[in-house]
């Protein structure tokens, strides 16, 4: 192969690697923003529902499938929002929480004020040293001792200090610590609540003090939608996500500040009211190749070819748009398989000596992403196929949601947008599922 | 020692591709990737991690397999490297079995707890192995560890599903389309009387004289008698071809073509298979043109042999395309609700040959899809009797095979099993004719590799205790 074709592969495939970008990264396409989002960007959406609301304090959810760019676009969000002159803090939860065990409304508080507490501590520009002397998890602990909770060595024979990191590591790495302190802290919901809303309340007005009263303060807290359980639990620890958030939204709420949670996608599905309790619920969809008919989708085709086209020259790879249209159309809009798929399609023209591949080598290569998401069980199949005909995700039962959430997780399921969310299979799964579904109906029969 | 050498049979195309793609991948790429292998058969692994080991060496990298002895030696050996920078590329590699022996369970709670671990602090494994990250585990595991860590697997730059190179080669099916050359008669002595009056000379006209050939080379070649039956199919062609050209003639001539092209292939004569379905098709093309149903099967007939033809000449390639125009125009004709039960024994047979085609192109997910495709088309449009027994028996012997290859044993049990049940049922409901109800020794190939590889069908008792019979015709 040609040194310059080798290259120009190389190149285009690096380009592909798997990577959060920057709202400002040469490869960035807002492709949330225009028709290919049904007009809808959410996080304009998630923006103008904090600079439009009076009082200074707002809570929205926010819902991003994986791989369809949710960090990338929480931090556009964070960018446009600080560009208005907000001051934004974004919380990574998995820092804070146990992804693997259920949540509980009072862990949680305390996880995300302690979130809070070092999110600002370690930002100079925020509050810094300011408050690192005296951030959460020292005022969580005094408050135990206060009400005579307790936990493990939290108590006063502990220093205040060590006890404060064991709280903030029992927190996020021990069960049994959790599951203690959920069980101690029934009786004191109330003065918990309380106690944390105080402390934000602390830290809005030490903001205040420092950049105005006019400044208006955000806080995104992120990957809480991981919260997942494993095989033995997941029903438990889905359950407690949804009793969090349907459950417990006026917690949730703090003075003087505008909050963004960030949820699994099937708390929707799994509570439809959920997001009344909320300012407002957006989800990050797929982006759109067809339309509810089947019908390709040009705004959203457009959209990827030109995420493709930043990345490199695709003519040097496809012979006709055709096949890159057919790429795009196959891969459903997820990107991740759309940059897997074409790093495949590369490597089958470096073996072929460097020059287009045919349409028989570009299914090949489809054809070995569909392999990944084999074998799908009869079961799967079935309720799979019934979302695939009516685009609806209606759970037969409750118990189902741990299986809803795996189609998600693993991208079985897509979700797209037109006004309304609706979904579909993986376009590689289309066939596969209907013969598996239909097979699955004649053994019953 | 090279594989050849070693006695073993040279590896598979999914080896190849596995091992040239890592090669390729670890000189394009410098930031943390992540495969995941599934195998039963640590010979294939072996291999591609030789292979991919010599291509970092060549950069001046280097490998380090992880090989953990015990379930609770799993997790530490990847997570004690957690937060350090690790510019070695990491092999760990556990293969072990669901459900097998040798502790398993432990092992696929192992693997399980290691993968929702990793998709904790996948932030911090990719910070972590600079190098690149392949687990090696057994196929079953697939699922779960998709399961298990969702994030990880989302960003996951390869899955491989390696072949098990140690078995031998795949049973394919019988040669030959079972459609167009199975035999139609039971009884001996009638036959016998049917071949010497076809035989009689007569004071037939021309075109009834060349059906009279045409009828005798059938019923020779259905009597197995091939050399007789080509010599009476070749002067049919001559035959036909004196008479002038109307449709009709056309029509015959082509499927004469296409008999001589049958009994050449299964003469061994590849060459002239080839030219008599070529000529086949040529003559049956400008029907097609004006559009003729009546001669459609006849052209895809003529289609199928001259891809067979090609395919047992060694030309996999060029038989791919006349196979997907056969297959395109009988797809179309049962679409159409038109599809005699002909036609669908025939897209089954053109399916079936282009996956055989397609796998030995090595585009193994299209050879999978075509015979699954056969599978699902016999069981559920025809009507269950004898043919379309050893026609579903014969396809999923062929597709078990190639999933025995691909490591996707359990699949190939499943599919063996059904195949075996139609004989259940057949037998148990007296549908037995002359020849009684056997399943095809090709099915039993590949139940008898389905046990020597640890997944017995659970039919494996009952049919592969009793006494192998002759195959059908």
């Amino acid at each position: 192969m040609a040194d310059a074709n080798e290259q120009f592969l190389r190149a285009f495939y690096r380009a592909l690697a798997d990577r959060p970008l920057e709202p400002d990264d040469k490869w960035y396409v807002p492709i949330y923003e225009g028709p290919a989002s049904s007009m809808a960007d959410p996080v304009h959406r998630l923006a103008r529902g904090m600079s439009w609301r009076s009082g200074g304090d707002s809570t929205q959810l926010f819902s991003g499938f994986r791989g369809t760019g949710k960090s990338t676009e929480l931090r556009r969000l964070k960018r446009l929002l600080e560009r208005e002159g907000f001051k934004v803090v974004l919380c990574d939860m998995k820092h804070y929480l146990n992804f693997s065990t259920p949540v509980d409304v009072s862990d949680f508080l305390i996880s995300a004020a302690g979130a809070l507490s070092d999110g600002l501590a370690a930002d100079p520009d925020l509050c810094g040293e300011q408050l690192a002397h005296r951030g959460y998890w020292v005022r969580a602990v005094e408050f135990m001792q206060r009400t005579k909770i307790e936990v493990g060595n939290l108590q006063v024979k502990t220093n205040v200090g060590d006890a404060s990191e064991n709280l903030k590591v029992g927190l996020r790495q021990d069960p049994s610590f959790r599951q203690v302190l959920q069980e101690k802290m029934k009786g004191h919901l109330g003065k918990l609540t309380d106690d944390v809303r105080q402390f934000m309340a602390d830290c809005v007005n030490a903001l205040h003090q420092r950049h105005g009263d006019d400044t208006e303060i955000v806080v995104l807290f992120d990957s809480i939608e991981q919260l997942r359980g494993n095989s033995i639990n997941d029903a438990e620890v889905f359950s407690s996500v949804e009793t969090l958030f349907a459950g417990h939204p006026d917690k949730l709420r703090f003075q003087g500040m505008h909050v963004v949670y960030t949820v699994p996608p099937w708390l929707k599905i799994r509570s439809p009211g959920v997001v009344n309790h909320y300012d407002g619920g957006y989800l990050l969809p797929c982006v759109k190749i067809r339309d509810r008919a089947g019908q390709p989708f040009e705004p959203g085709l457009r959209a990827l070819r030109k995420i493709v086209e930043q990345r490199g020259d695709w003519t040097r790879l496809f012979s006709s748009e055709e096949d890159l249209v057919h790429v795009l159309l196959q891969t459903g809009g997820y990107l991740r398989d759309l940059f897997r798929a074409l790093q495949n399609m590369l490597m089958a023209a470096a073996d072929g000596g460097g020059g287009q591949i045919d349409r028989a080598a570009i299914d090949d290569e489809l054809a070995s992403i569909r392999n990944d998401y084999l074998p799908i069980s009869l079961a799967d199949a079935r309720w799979l196929a019934d979302v695939a005909n009516t685009h609806e995700a209606e759970l037969p039962d409750r118990d189902r949601v741990p299986g809803l959430a795996r189609y998600f997780e693993s991208h079985l399921l897509l979700c797209y947008r037109n006004g309304e969310e609706w979904y579909d299979l993986h376009p590689l799964l289309q066939q596969t599922v209907q013969r598996l579904a239909a097979r699955g109906g004649r053994s019953e029969g | 020692m090279t594989a050849a050498a070693s006695g073993r049979p040279a590896p598979a195309q999914a080896l190849a591709r596995a091992t040239a793609r890592l090669a390729r991948h670890v000189g394009w790429s410098s930031e943390f990737w992540l495969a995941y292998i599934f195998t039963v058969d640590l010979s294939s692994a072996d291999h591609v991690r030789s292979e991919l080991d010599q291509a970092l060496q060549q950069r001046s990298r280097t490998l380090r397999r992880l090989r953990p002895a015990a379930p609770s030696a799993l997790l530490p050996s990847v997570a004690s490297h957690l937060g350090s920078s690790v510019e070695e590329t990491i092999w760990l590699e556990a293969v072990r079995e669901p459900g097998g022996l040798d502790s398993s369970e432990e092992w696929t709670n192992a693997w399980t707890n290691l993968a929702l671990r990793l998709n904790e602090r996948r932030q911090l494994v990719r910070e972590t192995f600079n190098g690149g990250l392949i687990l090696v585990a057994h196929p079953e595991l697939k699922s779960r560890l998709r399961g298990a860590a969702p994030d990880l697997w989302s960003v996951r730059t390869f899955v491989f599903d390696l072949p098990a190179a140690a078995l031998p080669p795949p049973v394919l099916p019988a040669d030959g389309p079972l459609w167009i050359e199975r035999a139609s008669f039971v009884d001996g002595r009638l036959l016998a009387r049917q071949l010497a009056h076809d035989s009689s000379p007569g004071t037939d006209t021309p075109q009834q004289q060349a059906r009279g050939s045409a009828r005798l080379a059938t019923r020779l070649w259905s009597t197995g008698r091939a050399q007789e039956a080509l010599e009476h199919a070749t002067l049919a062609v001559r035959q036909y071809g004196a008479l002038p050209l109307d449709p009709a003639t056309r029509t015959d001539l082509g499927d004469a073509l296409s008999m001589v092209s049958g009994l050449q292939r299964s003469t061994g004569n590849h060459a002239a298979a080839i030219a008599a379905a070529r000529e086949a098709v040529e003559v049956l093309a400008p029907l097609q043109r004006d559009d003729r149903p009546s001669s459609s099967d006849g052209w895809a007939r003529a289609l199928v042999l001259l891809g067979l033809a090609l395919s047992r000449a060694g030309r996999s390639a060029d038989a791919q395309a006349p196979l997907q125009e056969a297959v395109t125009r009988l797809r179309s004709q049962v679409a159409n609700d038109s599809g005699t039960h002909y036609q669908l024994m025939a897209l089954s047979e053109a399916l079936g040959a282009l996956g055989h085609v397609m796998l030995q192109l090595r585009r193994w997910e299209q050879g999978l899809a075509y015979y699954r495709e056969v599978i699902e088309g016999l069981s559920e449009y025809l009507p269950l009797n004898v043919p379309s027994a050893d026609a579903l028996a014969a396809h999923s012997a062929a597709l078990s095979a190639a999933l025995i290859r691909l490591a996707r044993a359990p699949e190939a049990r499943e599919l063996v099993d059904d195949a075996y049940a139609s004989y259940e049922f057949l037998a148990n409901n007296d549908f037995a004719d002359a020849r009684g109800v056997q399943p095809p020794s090709a099915l039993r190939r590949v139940a008898q590799e389905l046990v020597s590889a640890g997944h017995p069908p659970h039919s494996a008792d009952k049919w592969l205790s009793s006494e192998p019979q002759t195959q059908s015709p």
